[in-house]
């Protein structure tokens, strides 16, 4: 398994997750707060790319936060404390996703949105910008969830494959293939764009009445 | 990975999702790998320009995808968790597996799916109204019949922060980074963070999966202290009545008369008990007995299911009702002898 930022699952970070958890058990009101913030960061990225929803990612990860203060003394020991809580997550992300199934949903990508847009306009300018990750992330919410999970959790979180079977109670060899099939839509849709002709130009967009209030528009705001 | 006893791969045939994810991963940085592509693997690569693309952009892939940022969990949902965690204290301990008054055990854990908690009967955690940290959770809870639908960022909060709202505001920028798609939803959430930016206790703890709280019952407020086993006590209550077939006369006698009442004919559509029963959640188990009712103040459906294996006890949950197949609101759930 590749390194990750703030990889959280050191022996010492995870002797410490422990020592909350059973300090949380033992009736430490404030251990089990500690413990989830320390995870939370990572936690909410799972959620919310497994969902695809901020709103979805908020109320997931509430539930788990819940789930997991009350599951607390059922903690198996083999596993890693950050590796219980992610699963945890995670399974509250594929219940309200497919819960949600029935409802109607805006279909992804938007190729209607300016990053996509200007991404098909200047595909050779895409790579190591912020457009590839914009549209890599509208990509990776079109999966089914299924894959979705799967790519989020070895590819984006950088989890083995035998934890992310862990993580998602499915067997390693589903966890491959999973993982085979969502890359191969992915890159299907990135070469989409690569390999799209007419790079025109890209044109100033004139921005539309109440662009200001886009995530697009929010995020130049603030980086 | 294709194995290299393998029979030769036939001409002409490319390399499957599978092959090329192998070959991709191979060349990440700091891939474990001892050995290179399957000898007819790296062949087809060494003859096949599509093939070559292919494991490149795969590769590529692979690369973007480690380098996705992380976004910061925005302070409002930060909030909220905080705060269902101070009532999920206040409500039951970590261990809640102890036997309580009459006799029934009470298991607040959702039921497990190969040891995690699955979180569909586990969104919600009591009857009683807790307020969170600071104690004014008073915020607006959804009505029962309300669909998830409706419940939207919006409708979460009514008052507006200055500042905090402006944090809240850029927070959600900055994680939006690749949710270009979801302008509307985020800007929904904006709206609710803006609204839960300042008001810490009452927005997180209107939470969306709603945490059973009844602040039309002062009652069960007052009864915060001992929530959990109030909760207990009137599932068990209920549950035993239902199986002596006098639902009715249980929920008027006794200490539980308060709690446990008939609704009117009306008050419940004759839907309600058969869409709780549909949980998924509990997919599989045999129903013993299901009725409706009123739980504490809250318009509810018992589902009382077999524990199997000649147990001699059921396990109970009651939903507040009416259950939605995309919303079922766990008022109190748990074992309860027979």
């Amino acid at each position: 398994m590749r390194p990750r930022r703030g990889d959280p699952r050191k022996a010492s970070d995870d002797a410490e997750d422990r020592a909350l958890l059973a300090r949380h058990v033992a009736g430490d009101r404030e251990a089990f707060s500690e413990l989830f913030n320390r995870h939370r960061d990572r936690l909410w990225a799972v959620a919310l790319r497994t969902t695809a929803d901020p709103e979805e990612a908020a109320d997931a990860l509430q539930d788990a936060a819940v789930s997991a203060f009350r599951a607390a003394a059922g903690f198996r020991s083999e596993s890693a404390v950050g590796t219980w809580l992610y699963r945890i997550v995670v399974n509250a992300c594929l219940d309200r996703v497919r819960r949600q199934a029935a409802r109607p949903t805006v279909r992804y990508p938007d190729e209607q949105s300016p990053a996509w847009q200007r991404a098909v306009r200047d595909p050779a300018d895409m790579a190591e910008t912020r457009d590839l990750r914009i549209v890599l992330e509208q990509a990776l919410a079109a999966l089914p969830i299924e894959q979705r999970a799967a790519v989020v959790a070895v590819d984006v979180e950088g989890l083995s494959v035998e934890e992310a079977a862990e993580a998602l109670g499915i067997p390693v060899g589903t966890v491959k293939s999973r993982c085979a099939r969502g890359r191969a839509r992915l890159a299907t849709i990135l070469a989409d764009l690569r390999n799209r002709p007419g790079a025109a130009p890209v044109q100033r967009q004139t921005a539309p009445k109440g662009a200001g209030d886009t995530p697009e528009a929010m995020e130049r705001g603030v980086r | 990975m294709t194995a290299a006893h393998e029979p030769r791969r036939a001409p002409g045939v490319h390399l499957s999702a599978e092959e090329l994810s192998e070959v991709a991963e191979g060349r990440q940085e700091g891939a474990q790998r001892d050995m290179g592509p399957a000898p007819d693997v790296a062949e087809h690569l060494r003859d096949c320009e599509r093939c070559r693309d292919e494991a490149d952009a795969m590769a590529g892939l692979l690369a973007a995808l480690a380098d996705l940022e992380q976004p910061s969990i925005p302070e409002g949902v930060a909030l909220r968790i905080d705060a269902a965690l101070a009532q999920a204290a206040l409500i039951d301990e970590p261990s809640a597996d102890a036997a309580f008054q009459d006799g029934a055990s009470f298991q607040s854990s959702a039921p497990f799916r190969d040891g995690a908690p699955h979180s569909t009967a586990e969104s919600t955690s009591g009857p009683a109204s807790v307020p969170a940290r600071s104690g004014h959770a008073h915020g607006s809870r959804r009505p029962p019949n309300q669909l998830p639908e409706t419940r939207r960022p919006a409708s979460r909060g009514s008052s507006s922060h200055g500042s905090a709202s402006r944090r809240s505001l850029r927070r959600v920028a900055g994680w939006s980074l690749g949710l270009l798609a979801f302008a509307s939803a985020l800007t929904g959430l904006a709206t609710v963070l803006t609204s839960q930016g300042g008001t810490a206790s009452s927005g997180s703890a209107s939470s969306a999966s709603g945490v059973g709280r009844n602040p039309e019952n002062p009652s069960m407020q007052n009864a915060v202290p001992d929530a959990g086993s109030a909760a207990q006590s009137m599932l068990a209550a209920w549950t035993k009545a239902v199986l002596s077939g006098t639902p009715t006369a249980a929920g008027s006698s006794g200490e539980h008369a308060h709690v446990l009442s008939s609704p009117p004919a009306s008050a419940l559509a004759t839907g309600s008990v058969s869409a709780c029963e549909a949980n998924p959640a509990f997919a599989g188990r045999q129903i013993v007995g299901a009725t409706s009712g009123l739980f504490g103040a809250t318009r509810a459906v018992l589902v009382v299911y077999a524990n199997g294996d000649g147990s001699r006890s059921v396990y109970a949950v009651a939903y507040a009702a009416p259950c939605a197949p995309s919303d079922y609101r766990v008022l109190a759930q748990g074992t309860v002898p027979e």
